[in-house]
């Protein structure tokens, strides 16, 4: 019956709690009416390590000691009352009213649960918790991946992980052993920071290419937690470590498009032809190793010049596109003239290119930074 | 946990709470903790049989309720405090906090600070220590932020600059602000457009420039806030699915785009299914993905994937450079 197992753990707490001393199992058996109900030594004992275990689980500092040192074998109880205590907290009317907020925070539910509970707790100690949602500010964090819960309780509990990971790129999960640091949230995803212990260094990985769930190990950590960690920095550099910085790129950019481009350039210019517009754009922008792909997004609005390898780059991607969707086999023969059409489609825009492209070789008219 | 610990938990807590709340209405303190009226009361009756042990009529605790459902206990005396924040606690709180304050402009950020202070030392080394150790970061320029802030102080229009990406363009707006969303990693206003006459939501690193006009904010009544449960920016459920396929070069597309569902392919590729309100973005990304990934379906969206990269590739003549 919950009810009577409630009535009992919520005395044992009383009875601990009110109590100076160290309060023996026979003591505890004798005073409260389920301990002393029980027909066996066995049965009381069994109830009783149960009961324990329970309360230790929710938290509450059940000690374990001796109230003489004449009587060493006289193992009691106790609940320590500044250990068990809320804190005094002493906080302002406007510190207590931007807490109520946090309760909105975590969108999962175990967290917002923890954020609730903690509220609630400071509600009982008399503060008055209010909510800034009347300020128009709406937080919401996710923590869908399921390796989030477990990660966190390790990082609570300071338990060494191990979960199965697939790198970026690999086909195959491998099996890690990780010491936790940190998780971060940046960008919209959860990163973790920590010590691995198959490759004897620190290693950055993202929770969603955790496979399954990870799984606490027993013992404890064995490598010092790093006490000011940066772990937006390490997170960051981790997500940008293909777009490190190389020199410099040069393209031409259909006018009015590529406001990223043009925000990141150094250099922009209008090419002219013979004084006039050509309707594009020159500009130089600092070129980091992944850009091809985001140059091939542009289509038809951007052509790299240089460097020759970002060009062929970013040539290799379009005609991959090219290929990889291809009308289907039955689609070209029931429609013949669909490849005639986007070729002559393709020559209006090329036009304007080829002939940019041959005037700058040829005659050399171009102005601006093309030169 | 089991029902009897998740119990004794709550009780723990119900006896500080309504010694410090004298009279409180069982619908508040049913809603304050989360259970309904019916376990509040069930709640309220087990306390009767907890106290001090003794057998003294004095000893036990009694929880009467009073007229107009009012809640008075008395002889409680033997749980005045509630139990510390437990780690996950001073985590969910602290984390919470900390990641609002550091954002410019949000809320009373004074206050929050010394909040977050005290609440540190009240959590004890092990909870503020584990706290330290799970961070969330929003991206929010603090100019942007504070225009925002003060439009909604004081109530008036904003005009901005707002980049489209999916279009390769910059758009000029007024919006009347509704409020600052903050989620999966960023910030966004969400406002009344002037322009599309709907309820818009605007991410902060797109904006581009921001004004607060001399015009008090008109926000129509029918104006209703977006329901955030599955997120920001969430394609609806009649947007065009569009199924792709990419190698395992490319499986970040299904971390980074909300899907309807991922089916693995041989060699580390996946199948994902995508819904697309707006069919230029999925183009962008099949064009930056090159042999990476292509789209099976729609065929119409191939095509084009295909027409655009082929007018593209018409840019470089012959392309004496391919690799």
């Amino acid at each position: 019956m919950p009810a009577t197992k409630t009535e009992r753990l919520v005395n044992l707490v009383i009875c601990l709690l009110a109590s100076k001393q160290y309060v023996t199992k026979e003591r505890l058996r004798a005073t409260l009416e389920p301990y002393r109900e029980c027909p066996t030594d066995d049965a009381f004992e069994r109830m009783f390590e149960r009961d324990k275990d329970e309360l230790r689980e929710m938290g509450i500092p059940l000690e374990t000691g001796t109230n003489s040192a004449l009587f060493e074998d006289e193992i009691g109880y106790r609940i320590p009352k500044d250990s068990y205590n809320l804190p005094e907290i002493r906080l302002e009317r406007d510190e207590a009213a931007v807490l109520g907020v946090a309760a909105r925070f975590w969108q999962q539910a175990v967290l917002a649960s923890d954020a609730s509970s903690a509220l609630l707790k400071l509600k009982s100690a008399g503060i008055e918790v209010g909510d800034i949602s009347q300020s128009g500010i709406e937080p919401r964090v996710r923590t869908e991946t399921g390796a989030f819960e477990p990660l966190l309780q390790a990082i609570c509990d300071r338990r060494p992980v191990s979960f199965r990971y697939r790198k970026s790129g690999e086909v195959d999960p491998a099996l890690r052993k990780v010491e936790p640091w940190a998780i971060d949230s940046w960008r919209g995803h959860w990163y973790l920071a920590g010590y691995d212990r198959d490759r004897g260094a620190d290693r950055m990985f993202r929770l969603d290419r955790i496979v399954g769930e990870p799984v606490l190990m027993a013992g404890h950590l064995t490598e010092p937690v790093p006490a000011d960690m940066d772990v937006h920095a390490k997170v960051a550099d981790f997500a940008w470590k293909q777009n490190r910085n190389v020199g410099t790129a040069r393209l031409r950019l259909r006018a009015e498009t590529g406001f990223l481009l043009r925000r990141r350039a150094t250099e922009c210019e209008q090419e002219l032809l013979d004084g006039e517009p050509t309707g594009w754009d020159v500009l130089t922008v600092p070129r980091n190793t992944g850009m091809a792909g985001w140059l091939a997004e542009f289509g038809p609005d951007v052509q790299v010049l240089e460097p020759p390898e970002l060009r062929a780059a970013v040539i290799n991607r379009l005609r991959a596109a090219v290929a990889g969707n291809a009308l289907a086999a039955s689609d070209e023969m029931t429609h013949p003239g669909a490849r005639i059409g986007t070729h002559s489609e393709i020559g209006t825009h090329s036009k304007i290119g080829a002939q940019a492209g041959a005037d700058r070789s040829d005659t050399g008219e171009m102005t601006g930074a093309t030169r | 946990m089991s029902g009897a610990a998740a119990q004794v938990r709550r009780l723990l807590n119900l006896v500080p709470y309504l010694l410090e709340h004298e009279g409180a209405k069982l619908t508040e303190v049913a809603g304050e903790f989360n259970v309904s009226e019916k376990q509040l009361r069930k709640d309220l009756e087990t306390l009767w049989m907890c106290g001090l042990p003794g057998g003294l009529p004095d000893d036990l605790m009694e929880a009467h309720i009073g007229e107009g459902g009012t809640i008075h206990l008395e002889n409680a005396e033997a749980i005045v405090r509630p139990l510390r924040f437990s780690v996950r606690e001073a985590v969910a709180l602290l984390v919470a906090l900390r990641a609002l304050a550091q954002l410019p402009g949000v809320a009373d950020r004074d206050a929050l600070l010394r909040a977050i202070a005290k609440l540190e030392e009240a959590a004890g080394e092990r909870g503020a220590e584990a706290s330290q150790r799970v961070t969330v970061a929003f991206e929010a320029r603090a100019t942007v932020l504070d225009r925002i802030r003060q439009a909604l102080d004081s109530g008036r229009r904003l005009r901005l600059e707002y980049f489209v990406p999916s279009r390769d363009q910059v758009t000029e707006r007024d919006v009347d602000p509704m409020r600052v969303i903050l989620s999966d990693g960023h910030a966004y206003l969400e406002g009344w457009c002037r322009r599309s006459e709907a309820v818009r939501v605007f991410r902060l690193s797109r904006i581009v420039a921001i004004d607060v006009l001399d015009v008090a904010a008109e926000i129509p009544e029918s104006a209703e806030p977006q329901d955030l449960d599955d997120g920001v920016l969430r394609p609806a459920a009649d947007d065009p699915l569009v199924t792709l396929e990419v190698t395992r070069h490319a499986r970040w597309v299904a971390e980074n785009y909300p899907n309807e569902g991922v089916e693995e392919l041989p060699e580390g590729g996946l199948r994902i299914a995508l819904r697309a309100p707006d069919q230029g973005r999925i183009l962008r990304l099949v064009l930056r993905l090159g042999a990476d990934g292509r789209i099976v379906d729609p065929p119409a969206l191939a095509d084009q994937v295909r027409k655009t990269a082929s007018e593209a590739l018409a840019l470089y003549g012959d392309a004496e450079d391919a690799a």
